[in-house]
């Protein structure tokens, strides 16, 4: 069943000239055009990109902390746009988001059963004590030691505040949650602690998932399917293993040649491709991936690539993806 | 990966470092311990998590310990003791014998100098050369780390270059006054995967070209299985294992080597779990007496949280762990 649909979502930013007359027309910059997906119930979409390719912006939009400039997001089939604001707020308590870096996103005067219980009274209006109890059972399932229920956020690691924002989003037992680079902050020997967490509860609760994250192994690890982007575009779209294993579009190759491969052994990655991630003030005419990529032919620059299905389940924005050749 | 050859002299000999914090709290011991051998146009990883004191044994190294900070032991580079040495001595080491390279090339550089201008700095100040001159050097080291069009860009500001570039410019900055050693201090962190991969091809390329040795302290696996020969794993602020890079990778003789491998993210893992090693880094303002690697250790044993484990010869690696090393994988 279709939880969620996104439909031609756009979002653009307006940004003052730099030096210009204050009346003067702002700049546009489009940090994510024309983007559709669907989410199934109990179904994880994994969405990779370097920093500025607008999967965080993607993934506010969705969840209404951003707004649209266009496009619509539908739950169940029914568009927010047309709900009324008490239905929007009941909506609101269906979606919940973890953040990158734990310890910013949790209020440092309040305790962690404070933090948890927040939402229950809220969205729900429970009572003080129950809420307490509900939330020292929520501590039990992220791991967490419930009797550490009136400590505070910065007498906990890391990895442990994030698992008390994950108890926090997860209390109102939500149908969509949204972890935006969850891990990036958080050590090596802690990522993984945090990745077969959200997994877990993920499944158990039945929730469906936008995981965003710039590590195509960590998204490969918890999503069934996964989109790549690159500057406010969909590059490409498909079943996570098939992706990260077989990569039509080429930069989605590059992605996966530069992550170093932690053997000594290992013959040298590819040469990296050249440049930088333009900017989305001025992107490049036709195909946005054009002046980098390897593969690029003289009309990449003229009118935006068609997206081809090679496959079923799987879409790629480039006429002359690998194996094309 | 490059390949090490012992024959050559050192260019950093590290004995018995240890780096003390003074803090209301109580003194904070960042590292313990740590010896080191560096060759000429040798490669060595330093590699630990947060905490671990990667960082700090750079910052001994290159004299900028903050201000509550204490060194002892002995660094000596190219065979001179420079631990605890004036700064105007340190000066004049510094960018000649050894230069760093650090995480975040934005901070690092000046926002409202010229970049040409903060890289004839360097020239005027440690080599004497002249304005114009420094000017020349400086244009011919941005071309040798591949930004183009060198001599227009000196007349540009830090925030005119992108990301990369600017972690280009600091390279540069570094072997201005081509040193024995070049510390690179998380230097792809703030990077995208894409412009990591220039930046690590950059530094390999300009390594060989000036017959440079290189001290990476990264997180990353990944990196030091492509950029160095040789590897020190540290966690708590002692050495765990240290060996030749591929013998550590092939056969791991410490449990926290064997675990941080295991659960580094690869892109062909098998199965829906990631392998993770249970519980928390350390508090380091609250060091268990024994291994610090103790309360999260498979292999504990009751020895290990009262006895700090000596760091002993195994094979071709050393090692600090009271467990079976046949146990360890």
């Amino acid at each position: 069943m279709t939880l969620l649909s996104v439909r031609d979502l756009s979002v653009t930013f307006d940004v003052p000239r730099r030096g210009a007359m204050p009346w003067a027309p702002p700049l546009r910059l489009h940090a994510v055009s024309n983007m559709s997906f669907d989410l199934a119930a109990g179904e994880t979409l994994g969405i990779v990109g370097e920093s500025g390719s607008g999967k965080s912006t993607l993934a506010r939009a969705v969840i209404g902390t951003v707004p649209m400039s266009g496009g619509e997001v539908l739950w169940e089939g029914k568009p927010l746009s047309g709900m009324s604001p008490t239905e929007r707020r009941g909506l609101r308590a269906q979606m919940q988001m973890v953040f990158q870096d734990p310890l910013a996103a949790l209020n440092p005067r309040m305790t962690v059963g404070e933090i948890i219980a927040e939402p229950l009274r809220t969205h729900r209006d429970v009572p003080r004590r129950e809420a307490r109890l509900r939330a020292q059972e929520m501590m039990e399932r992220v791991g967490l030691l419930p009797n550490l229920v009136n400590r505070y956020p910065h007498e906990f690691s890391g990895g442990q505040c994030q698992r008390i924002g994950i108890a926090r989003a997860l209390i109102l037992e939500p149908r969509l949650l949204v972890c935006d680079e969850p891990v990036s902050a958080l050590d090596v020997s802690v990522q993984a602690q945090v990745v077969n967490l959200l997994r877990r509860l993920g499944r158990e609760m039945g929730l469906a998932m936008i995981f965003i994250a710039h590590d195509l192994a960590v998204v490969r690890q918890v999503s069934d399917r996964v989109m790549v982007m690159y500057l406010g575009r969909r590059m490409e779209e498909g079943p996570a293993r098939a992706v990260t294993d077989a990569p039509l579009h080429p930069y989605t190759r590059a992605l996966i040649d530069s992550v170093p491969v932690p053997d000594p052994r290992a013959p040298r990655r590819a040469r990296a491709i050249r440049g930088e991630l333009p900017s989305p003030l001025n992107p490049p005419s036709g195909c946005v991936f054009h002046p980098r990529c390897p593969r690029a032919h003289p009309d990449c620059s003229e009118g935006r690539p068609p997206v081809l299905r090679p496959t079923p389940g799987r879409a790629v924005a480039c006429p002359y993806h690998e194996g094309t050749d | 990966m490059p390949t090490d050859d012992r024959s050559r002299a050192n260019v950093l000999e590290i004995d018995d470092l240890h780096v003390a914090f003074q803090t209301t709290g109580g003194p904070v011991h960042a590292v313990n311990g740590l010896s080191l051998r560096l060759p000429e146009r040798g490669t060595l990883a330093i590699v630990g998590e947060s905490g671990s004191g990667k960082s700090q044994t750079a910052f001994a190294v290159m004299g900028l310990l903050a201000r509550n900070g204490r060194a002892e032991g002995s660094v000596r580079l190219a065979g001179q003791e420079v631990l605890n040495l004036p700064e105007a001595k340190l000066n004049r080491l510094r960018a000649r014998k050894v230069a760093m390279v650090f995480q975040d090339p934005m901070t690092s550089l000046n926002p409202y100098m010229r970049v040409g201008e903060q890289l004839a700095e360097v020239l005027v100040l440690h080599e004497g050369l002249s304005k114009r001159d420094a000017l020349t050097r400086s244009a011919e080291m941005l071309d040798a780390v591949r930004i183009s069009d060198a001599r227009g860009r000196l007349g540009q500001y830090p925030h005119e270059f992108s990301g990369g570039m600017r972690q280009r410019v600091m390279i540069a900055m570094a072997l201005l006054c081509r040193p024995a050693l070049l510390i690179a201090d998380e230097p792809t962190t703030a990077l995208d995967v894409t412009v990591q991969a220039q930046i690590m091809t950059l530094l390999e390329d300009v390594r060989e070209e000036f017959g440079t040795a290189l001290l990476l302290i990264t997180h990353d696996m990944g990196l030091v299985a492509e950029a160095c020969a040789e590897t020190i794993v540290l966690y708590g602020g002692r050495v765990m294992e240290q060996g030749p890079t591929e013998a550590l990778f092939d056969d791991p003789t410490h449990p926290y080597t064997a675990g941080l491998l295991a659960a580094v993210p690869r892109l062909d893992a098998e199965g829906d779990e990631m392998r993770a090693i249970p519980g928390d880094p350390p508090d380091m303002s609250r060091l268990p007496p024994g291994c610090p690697f103790a309360p999260r250790c498979p292999l504990v044993m009751d020895v290990c949280r009262t006895v700090q484990p000596p760091l002993a010869p195994h094979g071709p690696q050393r090692r600090a762990c009271h467990a079976d090393p046949e146990a360890v994988g």
